[in-house]
């Protein structure tokens, strides 16, 4: 039981990373539809922006954090702006293909400046271990992690469903070709929904970093293990990306602990195609309407 | 007589809202109907039942005494119905005559390995497929536009060739969703002349749709008139013209949209 | 006379006479510049380019059908190049076959394996809607670099070695000129037809009466055969593989190349491949001096398919095709 309680712990953990990437998947998919295979390496970009943040400047843990998202929220505006804005209206797989290029170059860039070896944020948070109840142990840094993602997670979710930005995203999210004649201006909302899933990518990037080692290839891997989420959750669905996230991770986790960790790719796969020949929606997403 | 399509009692609701309830419709060997009705009132949809893009929620479909409800559309099209588009899907990048060639995949002489190869039997069935599909452009006046991508066409063009590709899968039952939306008097009158032909010239039983009044009254034998996903009225022009609940249907239209 | 020789009796169109005419004079170019290159009068780096650029013209041009012609958006290619590299180089170790059976049923069976695997994956994938087919194949590719990695029999992730020789250029291009004819014939035919109408307008094409899973998992079973014979060729080039050559990097390549050349194009499967592997080599030959520098070919590489994608989306050749390539016209 308690063995069940620890490998519980961290799924969420792992989840919550999952979800922090997940999320920009699906806000972007929801917004304008593209697949943005460039999302896991903006996480491993804000993994190594705040790796170096750590290493040279050694800032505090919260500056560490909050330079990084802003940071990785320019670069994804930066990446909207300069390879998906003039595509919006061409041929969907354009816009993909140029995703793909992006994601490519970003790995391609990182290893050319820092090198192919994987590398270790300097711990900056206290893993000093605390008893729970039951002989369950858990390190401060775990759930102080845990914690400020489900706090990211409900700020999203306020700013989404209170605000009037929020509202409007999600008005774009309905219908891009009506929602200028409602005076909505669609290029800024763009903007902020790249600006918010890279950030909350680069948070993702600091936590993985927090307790894995980070390298140039990693966003392939762990972005698509989150796009997998998303998809399972209901791609385009906040609430559905993180409920797949924490699916998806659970499932990873006691994979690893009862089966063997050589399977847990294969077993994220079938998966995946299990869920989308039952659910091919997702769970949390709406079926959309045959339009003839 | 058994009736070449039956429609009995189909209902389709789409989160709540019955688009189209108990809704019947008998369609003989020979015949054209309209089906009229304000927007919105489910026309494209009674049509998107009967080639099986949505499934009833009750109710069963028909086609020369066999029962259809619930097949794929691929499956009910190969079985004789062939339809068009209120919003015109042609194939863009092909030419306008590989549009019409296409329609012929299912009555191609030659299979996979002949495709493979380009035996002669390839080449045999080729010939044919390009001259009778010519044939079709040249019925509905496209013969000299056949080298064009379809999307170059203009408008009224690319409606012809929809109902040129539709011709050419032989069907049993031809449904027209909508053929004179965006054309103006003239060529409405041009159109109705056209399916007149058609009707004339093919042994095929027509399913019309729209929502100008002059384009069924002027071709159908029998009117239907739906509203609100349900049949109000049926019977011949003069009848249904001057039926109270379609006046009302109608003149209710104008008032909303005033 | 050859054609003759060839096609015996039968009576044949000019059409398909050219085509023969034009893939014998490839075959005994190719065949020459091999027997140069074995003399040592044309440099083996230069046969080597040239082999490399075979093998990856059947990849490019494979994946073409599907995302070109089928308009699907499949990323899981280098994957099927895996399967058939394994498969492959498993028959030419353990068969014990002399050279001809020997290169014959390895690519035989590579492309029957990576087309059966692809079939089944089909069977699945395109019931479902939407952009799956992407996510799958994507997954796919990394499953199967995974579960190769797995597998001590084929030596995990160190690879495969021994695997006896049996590729050349010349060999890479009997078989590229087999897989043009084989596509071009489908594609200028009723298959062609129905594959491009599921790409301009699924519904229409349903509604038309098209089988539209059976269409699009056709597509995708003959695309990875092909792809599967391209990673046979290779093994049996290289005489080593291992997973790490196939994974989604390769696939990343492959669509560079395909969509600079521009997608439903046979023509433009040659020109990207041709361009994208001179402009390589230069670059490769130009920053050498510094082995850092080298490796800002991969940083190029991506910005070349940016740059492709918002200036010329259809990529180099559009939708058109150099004339040698389409057949004439029948029935006009």
């Amino acid at each position: 039981m308690e063995i069940i309680i620890q490998q519980l712990i961290n799924a969420v953990q792992l989840g919550a990373v999952y979800a922090l990437i997940a999320l920009g998947y699906s806000m972007v998919y929801g917004i304008i539809r593209l697949i943005n295979f460039a999302h896991g390496d903006i996480f491993m970009v804000g993994a190594f922006i705040g790796f170096l943040l750590a290493v040279k400047f050694k800032l505090p843990f919260v500056f560490i954090l909050l330079l990084t998202m802003f940071l990785t929220a320019l670069l994804g505006i930066a990446i909207e702006r300069i390879a998906y804005h003039k595509l919006r209206n061409a041929h969907r797989m354009s816009l993909v293909i140029t995703a793909l290029g992006v994601g490519t170059f970003l790995e391609n860039l990182v290893r050319l400046a820092v090198g192919p070896q994987t590398r270790q944020i300097p711990a900056q948070l206290s893993n000093n271990i605390l008893h729970l109840t039951n002989g369950i142990v858990v390190t401060e840094d775990k759930l102080l992690i845990i914690g400020i993602s489900i706090m990211l997670m409900i700020v999203l979710w306020l700013f989404v469903n209170k605000t009037l930005i929020g509202k409007a995203m999600r008005a774009v999210a309905d219908n891009i070709d009506v929602v200028p004649l409602m005076g909505i201006n669609v290029d800024m909302i763009v903007s902020v929904t790249f600006a918010i899933g890279s950030a909350l990518a680069a948070a993702g990037g600091i936590f993985f970093g927090q307790s894995y080692s980070i390298e140039p290839y990693m966003g392939i891997d762990l972005g698509w293990k989150a796009f997998i989420a998303a998809v399972v959750g209901g791609i385009g669905s906040i609430e559905g990306a993180v409920v797949g996230s924490f699916i998806l991770a659970g499932i990873e986790v006691f994979t690893v602990a009862y089966l063997s960790s050589n399977l847990k790719n294969g077993i994220a796969f079938a998966l995946l195609i299990i869920l989308l020949v039952i659910w091919p929606y997702g769970i949390m997403g709406k079926p959309s309407l045959k339009k003839v | 007589m058994e009736k070449l399509l039956k429609i009995k009692e189909v209902t389709k609701a789409f989160g709540g809202l019955k688009a189209v309830s108990k809704y019947n419709l008998e369609l003989g060997k020979g015949e054209i109907r309209g089906i009229i009705g304000p927007n919105g009132a489910g026309k494209t949809t009674v049509f998107n039942l009967i080639t099986g893009v949505y499934q009833p929620d009750s109710g069963q479909i028909h086609l020369d005494g066999e029962n259809i409800t619930g097949l794929q559309p691929d499956t009910i099209a190969r079985k004789g119905i062939a339809r068009t588009f209120q919003n015109i899907r042609l194939f863009g990048e092909m030419t306008v005559w590989d549009n019409v060639k296409m329609a012929f995949h299912a009555r191609t002489g030659y299979n996979f390995w002949g495709a493979l190869l380009h035996s002669a039997s390839f080449k045999k069935e080729e010939k044919r497929i390009g001259k009778e599909s010519l044939e079709f452009l040249d019925y509905l006046g496209l013969a000299e536009r056949r080298n064009e991508l379809a999307k170059n066409l203009p408008y009224g063009e690319q409606r012809r060739l929809e109902i040129a590709r539709a011709l050419a899968t032989k069907p049993k039952i031809l449904l027209l969703d909508e053929p004179a939306a965006g054309m103006n008097p003239k060529e409405v009158e041009d159109l109705i002349g056209l399916i007149q032909k058609i009707h004339n010239d093919f042994p095929l039983s027509i399913l019309l749709i729209d929502h100008q009044m002059p384009v069924v009254t002027e071709l159908c034998h029998i009117i239907q008139v739906i509203n609100f996903g349900q049949l109000i009225a049926e019977g011949t022009p003069s009848q249904v013209i001057n039926n109270p609940l379609v006046l009302q249907a109608y003149l209710g239209e104008e008032e909303a949209i005033a | 006379m050859l054609e003759k020789a060839i096609i015996g009796k039968k009576s044949i169109s000019a059409g398909s006479l050219k085509w023969i005419r034009l893939n014998a004079f490839f075959l005994i170019s190719a065949a020459f510049v091999q027997m140069l290159g074995n003399i040592g009068f044309i440099n083996q780096y230069y046969i080597h380019i040239l082999t490399v650029m075979g093998m990856n013209i059947i990849l490019v041009a494979s994946l073409n059908l599907l995302n070109g012609y089928l308009g699907e958006f499949a990323l899981g290619h280098a994957g099927f190049m895996g399967i058939g590299a394994y498969s492959g180089a498993l028959i030419a170790i353990y068969l014990g076959l002399p050279f001809f059976p020997r290169l014959f049923f390895s690519l035989a069976g590579a492309a029957i394996v990576s087309g059966v695997v692809a079939y089944i994956i089909g069977l699945i994938t395109f019931k479902t809607v939407g952009d799956y087919l992407a996510v799958i194949t994507l997954g796919f590719n990394m499953i199967i670099v995974n579960i190769i990695q797995n597998i001590d029999f084929v030596g995990g992730p160190r690879g495969l070695v021994g695997i006896p020789k049996s590729t050349n250029f010349f060999i890479v291009a009997v078989c590229l000129s087999f897989t043009y004819t084989v596509l071009r014939n489908l594609v200028y035919s009723n298959y062609g037809r129905l594959w491009i109408s599921i790409r301009e307008n699924l519904i229409a094409s349903e509604l038309m009466g098209v089988n539209i899973i059976r269409m699009k998992n056709l597509a995708f079973t003959i695309a990875a055969s092909f792809a599967g014979l391209a990673g046979s060729l290779w093994a049996q080039y290289q005489q080593f593989i291992n997973p790490k050559s196939f994974d989604y990097t390769k696939t990343t390549e492959i669509l560079v190349m395909l969509y600079l050349g521009g997608t439903g194009s046979l023509s433009g499967s040659i020109l990207g491949v041709v361009v994208y592997t001179i402009t390589m080599e230069i670059l490769r030959n130009l920053l050498e001096f510094n082995p850092r520098l080298v490796e800002l070919r991969m940083v190029i590489s991506p910005m070349i398919l940016i740059v492709i994608m918002l200036t010329r989306q259809f990529g180099l050749m559009g939708k058109r095709e150099w004339k040698w390539i389409q057949p004439e016209k029948e029935g006009n």
